[in-house]
């Protein structure tokens, strides 16, 4: 590209002449006759080299030069001074003028001026471009760190010394909200003061890593479970200013952890549950061999009873534990209650009939549809069935055993209840009833199937009642809404073990 | 004379396993559910030997045991401990053996041809 060079002199002589000296150096020209019209042909042409007489009519060639710099700090301006003016020459070096030259003109240093005035423009322009080049740089560098800082999958923040938040990255703002000057304590906790063992005023203590866990409240309630690690961020004295704070997320792990001791003491539990039952299974092995080997049918035939009655049992265990150990949300459909309720009856009777005991049904009044999980209802009504059946196996008290099973619609929710003349519960059975792996059965029971059966009726926004009295009998009363309007809450993790309401009470 | 073994278990299937055991080996038997009807019947039966679940419900194994050493007549009777899991009783003194669900019955018979012999 070619450099434009304002040529500024009052005689045209000298500007001719400039001008063809100039176009024969390879340079663009145009001329002005006086300071203003310079000044003016500037501002239109923004020439990079102005070559200008200091002695003019109007304004002087130093007015043109100060002007120049105002507008254009990088346009190079060189003087042409004559045999009077030398003086002021040299004060134009001071308004940063890039040379001078005297008349007469002497070519080889005008050419040694422009050469000058051309390196400076373009070490100049390299300046500019290396500038911008590293201004491009940290800025695309600082964006890519601040989308790492961000995009981390952990909270990031940083601390002072008064546990203020002063940074924040993006997933921290989502969950818990930022703004500036925030506690830490505050964000995290809600609390109004640092929580105890804060592991960043460790830090500031002790300049070194601390690590903690605890349990925030995000934005939206949840809690989660965080694992913190701290640094400190130091001044160029090495002074320890801020704590960096990088918590990650570990809700789910502590979930499966839970899931996973439960599961443990599940086994533990079991185990009790499983000698007793291979005891029993010990025992009809035994008087139906021993009954086999001394032709005694009676015998054999309570020995096979026995063994029959335990297989249900493991059956049950293995369906309760895997019931257990699956984790799922209600299929809700719309059944048919009298269908429902003569299923389950269904179910009962013929283990009723193999025990000796009535077993009534009374479903008048039970109209209509139900919406529910039907495979998950069923089950926990089978459990309270069982259970009427073994407490009516288990009690010796007495000869004489009924089990009345009812359901009906009141209102909008349907009621079925079990009612038996069996064993009955004590105070600590009936308070420990739902409670997970708790079972009173010794070995018939794994203590999960009643944990299930509230859970059960829970999702399904129902209630239970129990009374029961030792020696006299259980009364069980479930109660459901007809229609499933709130929504469904998931089943499987054990967290809600202890909130179920018991409505247990004496008669 | 036939030894008399008093049976105590709240699982009306282990009683009768225990009680077919003994029976035919050759002892006659008496059975109790809880531990309260147990103690009613040493008095009524007044058995040579007492085989003792823990885990029952009403009374247990323990108070069952204390309530045995009340009994200036019954106090002496022989008592073998079959019970599915949990740590010895306090109550518990060293020379009651303990038998462990599911039963070894070589080891139960033994054990109690052993104290009754005594």
């Amino acid at each position: 590209m070619k450099e434009t060079v304002l040529i500024a002199d009052d005689e045209e002589d000298i500007r001719d002449l400039l001008g063809l000296l100039l176009e024969d150096l390879g340079f663009e020209v145009i001329k002005a006759g006086d300071g203003n019209s310079a000044f003016s042909l500037f501002q239109q042409a923004r020439p990079s080299i102005v070559l200008t007489d200091i002695k003019m009519p109007g304004m002087d060639g130093i007015q043109v030069l100060k002007r120049v710099k105002a507008e254009d700090p990088d346009a190079e301006v060189i003087m042409i001074s004559g045999h009077g003016d030398l003086n002021l020459a040299i004060e134009s070096l001071k308004y940063q003028a890039a040379d001078f030259i005297t008349k007469p003109i002497d070519d080889a240093l005008l050419t040694h001026a422009l050469r000058k005035a051309q390196e400076k423009i373009s070490l100049k322009r390299d300046l500019r471009a290396h500038t911008e080049n590293l201004e491009n740089l940290v800025r695309e560098k600082s964006a890519k760190l601040q989308r790492f800082f961000d995009e981390v999958p952990c909270y990031v923040t940083v601390q002072d010394r008064e546990l203020n938040i002063t940074e924040a990255n993006r997933r921290f703002r989502e969950d818990f909200g930022f703004t500036p000057g925030k506690a830490c304590f505050e964000a995290y906790k809600h609390r109004l003061e640092p929580c105890t063992d804060c592991p960043i005023l460790k830090t500031f203590e002790t300049g070194q890593a601390h690590q903690a866990e605890t349990v925030v409240t995000a934005c939206n309630g949840e809690h989660y479970n965080i694992l913190i690690w701290t640094a400190p961020l130091t001044d160029s004295e090495g002074r320890v200013t801020h704590v960096i704070e990088m918590s990650t997320n570990i809700t789910q792990i502590r979930q499966l952890q839970d899931h996973i001791a439960s599961l443990g003491m599940m086994l533990g539990s079991m185990s009790h549950g499983i000698k007793g039952l291979l005891t029993a299974l010990d025992g009809g092995v035994y008087r139906m061999e021993s009954g086999l080997a001394r032709g005694d049918l009676e015998e054999a035939r309570s020995g096979w009873d026995m063994l029959r009655l335990r297989i249900e049992r493991i059956k049950k265990m293995v369906m309760d534990v895997l019931y257990y150990t699956k984790s799922r949300e209600l299929e809700l459909t719309e059944v048919d209650l009298q269908a429902f309720v003569r299923d389950l009856a269904a179910i009962i009777k013929p283990k009723a009939d193999q025990a000796g005991v009535p077993f009534v049904v009374d479903f008048v009044g039970a109209e209509g549809p139900l919406e529910a999980d039907a495979g998950a209802l069923s089950s926990a009504m089978v459990n309270f069935l069982e259970n009427a059946l073994d407490a009516c196996h288990m009690d010796r008290t007495k000869k004489d055993h009924t089990i009345t099973f009812s359901a009906k619609r009141s209102g909008s929710r349907v009621v079925f209840e079990i009612t038996d003349n069996g064993l009955g519960m004590d105070q600590e059975t009936r308070n420990n009833m739902f409670t997970l792996f708790f079972s009173s059965k010794g070995s018939r029971g794994t203590g999960i199937g009643l944990f299930v059966s509230n859970h059960v009726i829970t999702q399904h926004h129902g209630h239970i009642s129990v009374e029961s009295e030792y020696g006299k009998g259980t009364h069980i009363q479930v109660e459901i809404p007809a229609k499933q309007t709130l929504s469904p809450q998931s089943i499987g993790y054990p967290k809600d073990a202890e909130r179920h309401v018991l409505g247990a009470e004496l008669h | 004379m036939t030894k008399k073994i008093l049976i105590i278990d709240d699982d009306p299937d282990i009683v009768s396993y225990l009680d077919a055991t003994f029976k035919d080996a050759g002892y006659a038997t008496c059975v109790a559910y809880h531990g309260e009807e147990a103690l009613q019947k040493v008095k009524t039966e007044k058995p040579d030997l007492i085989t003792l679940d823990m885990e029952m419900p009403v009374k247990g194994g323990t108070m069952f045991f204390v309530g045995l050493r009340k009994e200036k007549e019954a106090k002496e009777i022989p008592v073998i401990v079959i019970s599915g899991i949990g740590p010895r009783p306090p109550t518990l003194k060293a020379d009651i053996p303990t038998v462990s669900k599911p039963i070894d019955r070589e080891l139960l018979l033994g054990l109690v041809a052993q104290k009754l012999a005594l």
